[in-house]
């Protein structure tokens, strides 16, 4: 025990502390009911008090271990729940058939008899506990195979089933084989326990951190198991069994490492879990489709093949022969119809897929269409990033010279004044220019505080709605209001956008638009108000290519590139018809406190005095 | 209409033959050298029916050469059976000793063209799914026979059994018939085009081979048929049909172009029959173990038969299993590396995008800038005007209006390169839009 405690613990890699916690506390755990049982089986005699306790023992921890591994699976997501699962059901299994015996030995005070519904149960156990291990709940899961596992799990349950009752169960049919029954069932249930030990041996090789050391205690009780199991068996052959005798002290144990493995599960999390799929590499896909797709053909195939083995040997047991036929007839059927289902999930995933790729070839296709149209904006872009640069340098040059008359002693009151409205005039132009060559540049997203009152002045004054004779524009900002963390460039564009917008609804009718600024709780919220027609279906104006405009005039790309940009600032935009008329674009900005931020907007100066 | 040259050599020979055929027909008795030229007739039709489908073959694009593949294939398995009976009829001197294996010709022929008909070949599709299309044929053809093995075969080979042996046969043919007729009538119908006449003209033959086929069988059954008789020529109008289809088809293109996922869809539905197809064995071996009055030989026989079936099944489906994984794998893959592509594509967009705003944006700029600028020039040129100014002062103060006539320089040039003809239209025409 000490030895594997040392492994256990060497083995974890970066184990977290609750789960060092858990693993200290299981050792003691496990041991504690070593003792307790061993103790038990010495002192006292055979009797209903022992087999009280040896049954009520065991009982008791299965029902444990169903209910940690059912906790787990509704802690957990997608694989790793599919896992515990069937540790729960693989759990419960062992429990009714333990329930069954125990409520013979407790209450009806007599031998168990040979119950093969029970044998069958305990047997059907191992399926569940051996196929969660071929989940790998270790690795990350990809969504798409997921549903193929569980069919391939299905596929198991079936065969073993079939295959005990063909070798084992059928011998019940005949008169005076009850030898042969048990002696086919403990090779089927060593067969089984030492498939389980080889899988989840092969299992710590491919896992590590915790999942090692988890897979440890797993095999841990794999081993005491496949142990216990034998030796009873031999015990009950030789008549020397009874329940609580020195032969259960290893079942305990296993039932106990069994505990362990469902309580100390329940602290580790599948493999970091990214939100965008992983990309799906060529041999990890080969793989998960590998293993399943095999296993179910040595299983399908075998079944016919048993069958063939079947006519040309039933001479031997001609009682059983219709018997294993006709199982193995059903299971021909239900194996087949379960492989159609596998096959129609394939067809229909591969229908999705299919789906999706040609929507995003359709997309692909129109963004290139359109990035023909208006690739040849970028000489444009160049000119007018030329013109922004001489005029700023031109400012510049102004600015420097004003400082330089303003800073003499001159013997005119009015030098200075004048210089000094030249430098604010050379100021504010120099800003407005630096604003348009912000955003010429093709610059990814800078996040930085940003006030959000002076970038609406600023798109006001740029946009051609101030221009507008019959349209008035209300900007009612709230005091106090705080900054975003955002990129005053694309902002700009976003306000420009829905300006343009409403100056278009607008532009023939006339009327208000009311824009107003307010921060509320931790948001910035921004509502553009107009007065016009309102919109056709405020659901889709976010949708690429929407337009309602006529064909030349937009391109249906404006307000999706807005939402874009609002949803990089983690902001949210939508619209609505106001019900008193007009469309209403609301967009929620988060706000950083203002005591952390260094003022650092550049537009202030533009927009304090406005002309 | 102007058919090709080969073409009308074999519509012409085929039509002498059918005309030496109701002539001897008419006159002649039923004696050896009869049956020897009744049995010639329709090896002989059915050679140049082959030959006019390969020469379509040959020309056609789309789907049609597959098609026209299969239908040739699906002729061969029927020549195949017109040779065997005609080698023990004539070679011989005597009848077969067993109908099984031209009955198995002619069975499997009807799945060929089964498939063939399916293929839909008016549509114009990639064919990718073509593979798994003909894993789907070969299980629904395996378990064809797989039923005639189980249903009929047993009463040739334990003792022939004409009795109980023809029914089944007949049943089965006969089904094979009425799907392929319903599947032609269901193509006939949705067409109004020169794709009906086509569908028409294959319509007409089926319709011919299976009513031929049950009055065959039913004057067999009577004694009344002979070889080179009356009886025989809706089978050779029938074959007679498919030189005619492929001579007028000669310069048939599909017309219609489905979507990627049709494909699939359909092959889903094939798929799902052929799985039908497959559970049913289990279910008719259950039942054929428990009937009664069957001699426990032919009971093994057909176990035996069905096990092996379902073994050979099962390894076409993970053959079809593995194929579609496959192709699953390839297609998410292809997935992601074109949301990858719209990602890189969106970026670009997104940077055109704000060229064309730019644009507008300079075009209010521009009158923006010229404003604070008139000022500027203002105030310096008052400046300029002080008298009491020093000379190096008004130097300065020139010095800006120099720099301000720069300035107003650059918001022309902009407003020029705005108002430019190549880029100004373009300007112009998104300036509203980008909504």
């Amino acid at each position: 025990m000490n030895a594997d405690k040392n492994l256990l613990s060497l083995s974890a890699r970066n184990p977290g502390e609750p789960f060092c916690r858990a693993l200290r506390n299981s050792y003691i755990f496990v041991s504690t009911l070593v003792v307790i049982s061993l103790h038990a089986a010495l002192l006292l005699p055979n009797g209903l008090t022992l087999a009280a306790i040896g049954d009520l023992l065991q009982v008791g921890l299965v029902a444990a271990a169903t209910v940690f591994s059912f906790q787990n699976a509704t802690r957990t997501r997608s694989r790793l729940r599919a896992f515990w699962l069937l540790i729960c059901f693989g759990c419960g299994t062992w429990l009714t058939s333990l329930s069954i015996w125990s409520v013979y030995e407790l209450y009806l005070h007599k031998p168990a008899p040979d119950l093969p519904f029970a044998d069958l149960l305990l047997f059907l156990k191992l399926v569940p506990l051996t196929a969660a291990i071929f989940l790998e709940p270790q690795r990350p899961s990809v969504s798409r195979f997921r549903a193929f596992g569980l069919l391939d799990v299905c596929i198991l349950v079936v065969y073993s089933l079939y295959l005990f009752s063909f070798c084992a169960l059928v011998y019940r049919l005949l008169p005076g084989a009850v030898d042969v029954y048990n002696f086919q069932f403990n090779v089927a249930d060593a067969i089984g326990n030492q498939l389980l030990l080889i899988a989840v041996g092969s299992a710590i090789f491919r896992a590590d951190g915790e999942w090692k050391a988890l897979y440890r205690i797993y095999f841990a009780f794999g081993a005491a198991y496949c142990l216990a199991s034998s030796l009873s068996n031999a015990a009950i052959d030789l008549g020397k069994y009874y329940t609580g005798s020195l032969y259960d002290v290893p079942f305990t144990a296993a039932i106990a490492a069994l505990v362990c493995f469902t309580r100390v599960g329940g602290q580790v999390s599948s493999a970091k879990e990214s939100d965008t799929p992983a990309l799906l590499s060529n041999e990890e896909a080969a793989r998960s489709s590998f293993v399943s797709t095999y296993l179910a053909m040595f299983v399908t195939l075998s079944a016919p093949a048993i069958g063939i083995w079947l006519l040309t040997t039933h001479v031997s047991l001609p009682q059983l022969f219709p018997v294993r036929l006709g199982i193995t007839l059903l299971t021909i059927f239900i194996l087949t119809l379960l492989l159609s289902i596998k096959l129609d999930l394939l067809t229909t995933s591969l229908l999705r897929t299919l789906q999706g790729l040609s929507a995003t070839y359709t997309r692909i296709e129109r963004f290139e269409n359109h990035l023909i149209q208006t690739e040849k904006l970028t000489s444009l872009g160049e000119a007018v990033a030329r013109s922004a640069n001489q005029i700023k340098e031109a400012m510049i040059s102004i600015r420097e010279l004003a400082r330089g008359l303003s800073k003499r002693v001159s013997v005119d009151p009015k030098v200075p004044s004048m210089s000094s409205k030249i430098a604010h005039y050379a100021l504010r132009t120099d800003n407005l220019v630096q604003n348009m060559l912000r955003f010429a540049q093709e610059t990814p997203i800078q996040l930085s505080p940003t006030e959000l009152k002076p970038l609406l002045d600023s798109a006001i004054q740029l946009s051609r709605i101030a221009k507008l004779p019959n349209l008035r524009v209300n900007l009612r900002a709230q005091e106090d209001c705080q900054s975003v963390q955002g990129d005053s460039s694309q902002l700009l564009h976003v306000f420009l956008q829905l300006l343009s917008n409403a100056a278009d609804a607008l532009e023939e009718s006339g009327g208000t638009l009311d824009i107003s600024l307010a921060s509320v709780g931790s948001q910035l919220l921004i509502q553009f108000a107009d007065s016009g027609p309102g919109i056709k279906d405020p659901e889709h104006v976010f949708e690429p290519f929407y337009t309602t405009k006529p064909v030349g005039k937009g391109t249906g790309l404006g307000l999706s590139t807005c939402y874009g940009i609002i949803q990089q600032h983690k902001g949210e935009i939508f619209c609505r018809n106001r019900p008193e008329g007009g469309a209403l674009f609301v967009i929620t900005l988060p706000a950083v406190t203002t005591d952390k931020v260094p003022v650092a907007a550049p537009e202030p100066e533009v927009v304090g005095e406005s002309l | 209409m102007k058919l090709p040259a080969r073409h009308k050599i074999y519509l012409l020979l085929g039509a002498l033959l059918l005309v030496a055929h109701l002539f001897v027909a008419a006159l002649a008795k039923p004696s050896y050298t009869l049956t020897m030229i009744g049995d010639a007739f329709p090896c002989a039709l059915l050679l140049l029916a082959i030959l006019s489908v390969r020469e379509n073959s040959q020309n056609n694009s789309g789907i049609l050469p597959q098609f026209w593949k299969l239908i040739a294939a699906g002729l061969v398995f029927v020549s195949l059976s017109q040779i065997y009976w005609f080698y023990f009829d004539t070679m011989r001197l005597y009848a077969s000793p067993s109908p099984v294996p031209g009955d198995t010709f002619f069975l499997l022929a009807h799945v060929f063209f089964l498939l063939a008909f399916t293929l839909r070949p008016h549509i114009l599709f990639s064919g990718r799914d073509l593979r798994i299309r003909r894993l789907d044929f070969a299980l629904l053809a395996l378990w064809w026979f797989a039923l005639y093995a189980y249903f009929a075969i047993p009463w040739q080979l334990f003792g022939q059994d004409f009795a109980k042996y023809n029914p089944a046969y007949y049943l089965l043919s006969f089904i094979q018939h009425l799907v392929i007729v319903a599947v032609l009538v269901v193509l006939t119908l949705k067409h109004s085009d020169e794709w009906r006449r086509f569908y028409a003209c294959f319509l007409l033959a089926f319709i011919l081979i299976g009513a031929g086929n049950l009055l065959l069988s039913v004057e067999i059954d009577r004694g009344n048929y002979y070889s080179g008789s009356f009886y025989d020529t809706p089978f050779l109008v029938a074959v007679y049909c498919f030189s005619v289809v492929a001579a007028l088809s000669s310069s048939y293109q599909p017309t219609k172009s489905a979507s990627p996922d049709w494909e699939y869809r359909q092959n889903r539905w094939t798929a799902r029959i052929a799985m039908l197809g497959i559970l049913s064995m289990p279910i008719i071996a259950f039942f054929g173990f428990y009937e009664k009055g069957v001699s426990p030989e032919i009971v093994a026989f057909r176990l035996r038969m069905v096990f092996g079936a379902m073994f050979v099944l099962g390894i076409l489906v993970f053959w079809k299993i593995n194929l579609l994984a496959r192709e699953l794998v390839h297609l998410v893959q292809l997935t992601q590396a074109s949301v990858e592509n719209l990602k890189s594509v969106q970026a670009r967009l997104a940077h055109s995008q704000k060229l064309s705003a730019l644009g507008r944006l300079a075009a209010g700029a521009a009158h923006e800038i010229s404003n604070p600028l008139t000022a500027i020039l203002g105030y310096s040129e008052l400046l300029a005007d002080i008298p009491s100014l020093t000379p190096d002062d008004r130097r300065q103060a020139e010095a800006i209006q120099r720099q301000v006539h720069h300035a107003q320089a650059a918001v022309n040039s902009l407003r020029d390169s705005l108002r430019d003809p190549s880029a100004g239209d373009r300007i112009g025409a998104a300036k509203p839009g980008t909504s």
